[in-house]
């Protein structure tokens, strides 16, 4: 009982005094709502966010008209729903122990639709712009999409203006004497556009800082995976076939025509002879924790024209609840976590850095094949996010040298060491290429090595001819293909060698996006390489494409610290070969001015220098301070101050007088020496030159005005004189 | 500048942890907005420090002559603030200790007058304490206060308890008496009230018929007509002027502030007379302003000042006589003691 007294008797109390400002309220409601909505938006419209964002308006508009009041009442329920919330935050945590974000956010949204019902005072309103903040930055956990830029330009001004009123009102309490413009709506765009150019200054900080910002490789820890979308009961739409929505009614007995948005190679049979570019559209973005090949399908048949799988059983894994475990095969040394979000229908291959261990995937089973190429029920849909942890092995390179195979290889590795009837000369280049090694790693980098180095990657070739067989043909006819047939290169001349290897397909890397942290996968990234497996290891990745990266397991391309590169390596990306080209040519145009322009901006300056030394010596005489004057018009700066520039007025008038022979002598006052001229504009110029130089008056622009106009009627009247 | 402390940087500190806390959360997650939103909130920082500190940047301070006040009441200082740039200076405040002023813009090369409170405990003659700007322009972080010590003087006059009746002053009676008595010419006395006798005051101004009548001493007050003045002599000097609590010399100063008021608001041609820097300071006339002025600047004066003084002043004292005719320059008359029936 003393308990409970003692705690309303702490609600009772009021420690700081009620605020209230509306313009200060009304930006904090807008900062909060804004916070909200973002949050909301990445959460999929939930019908708690609804709620909340109903309630925190009102929430709000009580909380103003109660501030004077001692609403101890409405804390104390406040209190009771807060801790509610946190019980089902619990409660929830448990439930979705894979993903504690969106219990986390829904508690917060809870916490702060029912704080903003208890704002009597600033402070509790900062701590509502605090948790805005808060909501802000949840919401960009959650995002994938370059769309969350929209929310931060809403959230910014809005909650700079917060600040700044907070500011006010702190000033206003400490003065007792609230500023206008936290007292009047009508004040708010006034303090809107002020705040505006500080928020000019802040981005250019901002921007600074962004592009300074060290980027660290991650800590390791693990990543949270993105699970909050996950709607199982999508309609089935395959047993684990491959289903390309681009190709409806694929026959692999036929060459597919190469359709371009999606690549033809995602079909059971991967035809060599297709040809076509594919669209440069995004198809997904990928966050990841690596830099890492995304693994489609893995073929092991080989008949010189086409690869398929030779072993089409498939292994079904379901599960009640995520992660779904895959069997590992090989070694897993090193954690690579991977969500990935569909911006366009793909087919129902299951990408993802080899190899799989957990999948959160929006479905209660998938489907595993012999090559652990994983395929959902359905094709993935836009918007579709699931995330993957795969296990990759971690081996050194110069301990993979030392690992030789068996000379016979167990059952299990038949397959991908399938070859058909190949050509003397291929025969011939391989041995001679692989011979001198004793480990398959080494044969492997040889023969990558040796594609790499001698053909030509290109798109535009023609299709093999009929009797041609195709990497006889490609390597020493036409010396020049793409992925495909240097992929296919290597896998065959790598089990002519001796070493189980397998054709891959899948997707690279894409592009960092600096701004979501996510790479950003094109449709033309489609890509094929070849995997070898190596004794007590696995399956490792050699890219034998020219300009690709030779071993995309251990030569990971290093992304630099620093943003500012990899922001213009995004940038490059985004704009076309062309216009790069165009852009360059005018940087080196730009180039041949800038040497001009620093050479004029310095000559300026140096004017300047002698002007302001002449104006402090009073040596170097009017030429100088013409010239400063000149310069300073130039410049568009002008004298520093009206009455600055009244006493320059002056002395120039002084020089004018002197040069048609009316100097003033020492002795003489300028008064005296103004009225001995008998030119009303001079002594109006001496009158002001007096406040000016004298007293203690305010000088202002019309004074300075005046004297200008002086000085141009006496000039008038001297030269009238002269002529 | 304000030193720093935690306390006074709390919000600084808090926004700069979630700063790095995003920084951190966004490296492990490689979550870009996040490094979007920690660089937004450095800049946020880094405008604020620099903004704040441009806020008042070169503004000079003069202070503007103002009103003296008594000792115990508060002075509206006024000062001249000037902003000698090129930009409007926008949300800062001015004070002199209590509470700040609110100035909500100062122009381009312009000035503004603003007046803040200083509270005058004690009276004398102080320097413009130190004025205080500060401001945290525009977003209330890394606020930052600049001193300027303007020059000027805040003059404090003393202030002793208001006197209503005093002995001293019921001396015109007795000169009154004498005055008629020795049938002394430039002077003379009406009868100003007849009011309830207080102790001290001289049995010979006593209104018997009416002390009969009513059976209480009751009093002649009279009122002098012509030529009544007040001298003060305020002997402001000795070792011991310092000590105790308050201040002999304090006390004095305040008696005599007192007696001043009295005098002047009885319509005495009030006389002071006090020692200052080693020479004889005198205020007259019936402008309270010369004496509380003198009275303001008066210090305990230094043993050489002192013997430069005609009369050696041993501890601070107040000597007073009220009379109807010009009193002799004490000052002339070197090494003569007052005579003591002369002070009250």
């Amino acid at each position: 009982m003393r308990l409970l007294r003692n705690w309303i008797d702490f609600l009772k109390r009021q420690v700081h005094p009620p605020e209230s400002s509306v313009p200060f309220r009304v930006v904090i409601a807008l900062s909060v709502l804004i916070g909200i909505v973002a949050t909301c938006h990445q959460l999929e419209w939930p019908f708690y966010g609804y709620l909340t964002m109903a309630l925190t308006p009102i929430g709000f508009l009580v909380s103003y008209r109660l501030r004077h009041a001692n609403t101890w009442l409405i804390k104390a329920l406040l209190s009771v729903g807060m801790v509610l919330a946190l019980l089902q935050f619990f409660a929830h945590l448990r439930t979705s122990t894979w993903d504690p974000r969106l219990p986390l956010a829904e508690l917060l949204l809870w916490l702060q639709t029912l704080h903003s019902f208890d704002l009597p005072a600033r402070r509790d309103l900062n701590y509502s712009l605090l948790v805005g903040l808060i909501l802000i930055s949840l919401g960009a956990v959650l995002s994938t999409g370059m769309g969350f830029a929209l929310y931060l330009l809403a959230f910014g001004p809005v909650a700079l203006l917060a600040l700044h009123y907070s500011y006010l009102s702190r000033l206003g309490e400490l003065s007792r004497q609230p500023p206008a413009q936290l007292v009047r709506l009508s004040e708010m765009p006034a303090a809107g556009l002020r705040t505006a150019r500080s928020t000019a200054g802040l981005l250019l900080c901002a921007l600074v800082i962004f592009l300074l910002l060290p980027r660290y490789e991650g800590l390791r820890l693990r990543a949270l995976p993105v699970s909050w979308d996950i709607q199982f009961g999508l309609p089935r739409a395959s047993q684990g076939e491959v289903v390309n929505p681009s190709y409806p009614n694929f026959d692999p007995s036929r060459p597919a025509a190469l359709q371009q948005d999606n690549y033809a190679g995602f079909n059971p049979v991967v035809n060599l002879n297709a040809r076509g570019v594919l669209s440069d559209e995004v198809v997904m973005s990928v966050r990841s924790s690596d830099w890492t090949y995304y693994h489609a399908l893995a073929f092991d048949r080989y008949d010189g024209r086409t690869w398929s799988l030779s072993d089409n059983e498939l292994e079904t894994l379901t599960v009640e609840s995520p992660p779904l475990m895959i069997p590992l095969e090989g070694r897993g040394d090193r954690q690579i976590v991977q969500i990935f979000t569909i911006q366009r229908q793909l087919p129902n291959l299951i990408f993802g850095a080899y190899q799989p261990y957990q999948l959160f995937f929006p479905s209660t089973e998938v489907y595993l094949d012999k090559n652990t190429s994983l395929r959902s029920p359905f094709p993935l849909e836009e918007g579709m996010t699931y995330s993957l942890i795969s296990l990759s092995p971690r081996v050194a390179p110069g301990r993979l040298k030392k690992i030789s195979n068996r000379r016979t290889p167990p059952p299990s590795l038949r397959p991908f060491l399938q070859v058909p009837e190949l050509s003397a000369r291929v025969k011939k280049l391989t041995h001679e290429l692989t011979d001198g090694y004793t480990s398959d790693y080494e044969k492997a980098s040889a023969l990558c090595l040796h594609l790499q180095q001698n053909y030509r990657y290109t798109l535009d070739i023609p299709p093999f001819p009929r009797d041609a067989e195709m990497v006889d043909y490609f390597l020493f006819e036409q010396r020049a293909g793409y992925c495909e047939q240097f992929a296919t290169a290597m896998t065959v001349m790598g089990r002519e060698a001796g070493i189980p290897t397998r054709y891959v397909n899948g997707y690279l890397p894409g592009t960092y996006n600096p701004f979501t942290g996510a790479y950003e996968v094109k449709n033309n990234e489609a890509h094929a390489w070849t995997e070898i497996f190596i004794r007590t290891v696995g399956w490792i990745a050699f890219d034998p494409s020219p300009g690709f990266v030779p071993n995309p397991e251990f030569e990971q391309p290093v992304r630099s610290r620093w943003l500012l590169t990899t922001l213009i390596d995004y940038l490059k990306s985004k704009v076309s070969p062309q216009d790069l080209a165009v852009l360059q040519s005018w940087i080196i145009r730009l180039q041949s001015l800038w040497w001009a322009g620093a050479f004029a901006l310095s000559l300026l300056g140096l004017l300047r220098a002698i002007g302001w030394a002449s104006r402090r010596s009073g040596r170097l005489g009017r030429t100088a301070r013409r010239a400063s004057r000149a310069l300073a018009r130039v410049m568009g700066r002008g004298p520093r101050s009206p009455r600055e520039e009244v006493i320059e007025l002056y002395k120039e008038m002084e020089e004018l007088l002197a040069g048609a022979g009316r100097n003033r002598p020492e002795h003489v006052t300028p008064r005296a020496f103004a009225r001995n001229l008998s030119q009303p504009g001079a002594e109006r110029l001496t009158a002001a030159f007096e406040i000016a130089r004298y007293s203690d008056k305010e000088v202002n622009e019309a004074l300075a005005r005046h004297c200008r106009e002086a000085l141009d009627s006496l000039r008038a009247a001297i030269s009238d004189k002269i002529s | 500048m304000r030193r720093f402390s935690i306390r006074s940087r709390t919000d600084e500190l808090v926004l700069a942890f979630i700063a790095f806390f995003l920084f951190f959360v966004a490296t492990n997650t490689q979550t870009g907005w996040l490094f979007v939103v920690s660089s937004l909130i450095g800049g946020v920082l880094a405008v604020s420090f620099f903004s704040s500190r441009a806020t008042l940047q070169g503004l000079r301070v003069r202070a503007l002559a103002s009103a003296p006040v008594f000792a115990g009441q508060t002075a509206r200082l006024r000062l001249e603030i000037e902003n000698p740039l090129p930009r409007t200076r926008r949300y800062l405040t001015v004070s002199a200790g209590e509470t700040p002023v609110l100035i909500d813009s100062i122009p381009a090369w312009g000035r503004i007058v603003a007046e803040v409170e200083v509270a005058c405990p004690r009276r004398g003659a102080f320097p413009v304490p130190p004025i205080r700007l500060y401001s945290a322009t525009p977003f209330g972080l890394f606020g930052v206060t600049r001193v300027q010590r303007p020059e000027g003087e805040l003059l404090v006059y003393p202030r002793g308890p208001r006197l209503e009746h005093t002995g001293l002053m019921q001396t015109a009676p007795r000169r009154a008496y004498s005055a008629r008595t020795h049938n002394r010419a430039g002077s003379s006395y009406d009868l100003r009230r007849i009011r309830p006798y207080e102790p001290g005051e001289d049995i010979r101004a006593v209104h018997w018929p009416l002390t009969a009548r009513t059976g209480q001493l009751m009093i002649r007050e009279h009122q002098e007509t012509s030529a009544r003045r007040l001298s003060l002599v305020l002997l402001n000097g000795s070792a011991s002027a310092t000590g105790g609590e308050p201040p002999p010399l304090e006390l004095a100063v305040e008696a005599a502030a007192s007696l001043v008021e009295l005098g002047l608001r009885q319509g005495l041609a009030v006389r002071l007379l006090a020692a200052r820097r080693g020479k004889l300071a005198e205020s007259t006339g019936s402008q309270g302003h010369t004496h509380f002025e003198l009275l303001a600047r008066l210090t305990a004066e230094a043993l050489d000042a002192r013997r430069s003084c005609a009369w050696r002043p041993r501890r601070p004292s107040l000597k007073a006589r009220c009379s109807s005719w010009r009193p002799r320059p004490w000052a002339s008359q070197a090494g003569r003691k007052p005579a003591a029936n002369a002070w009250a």
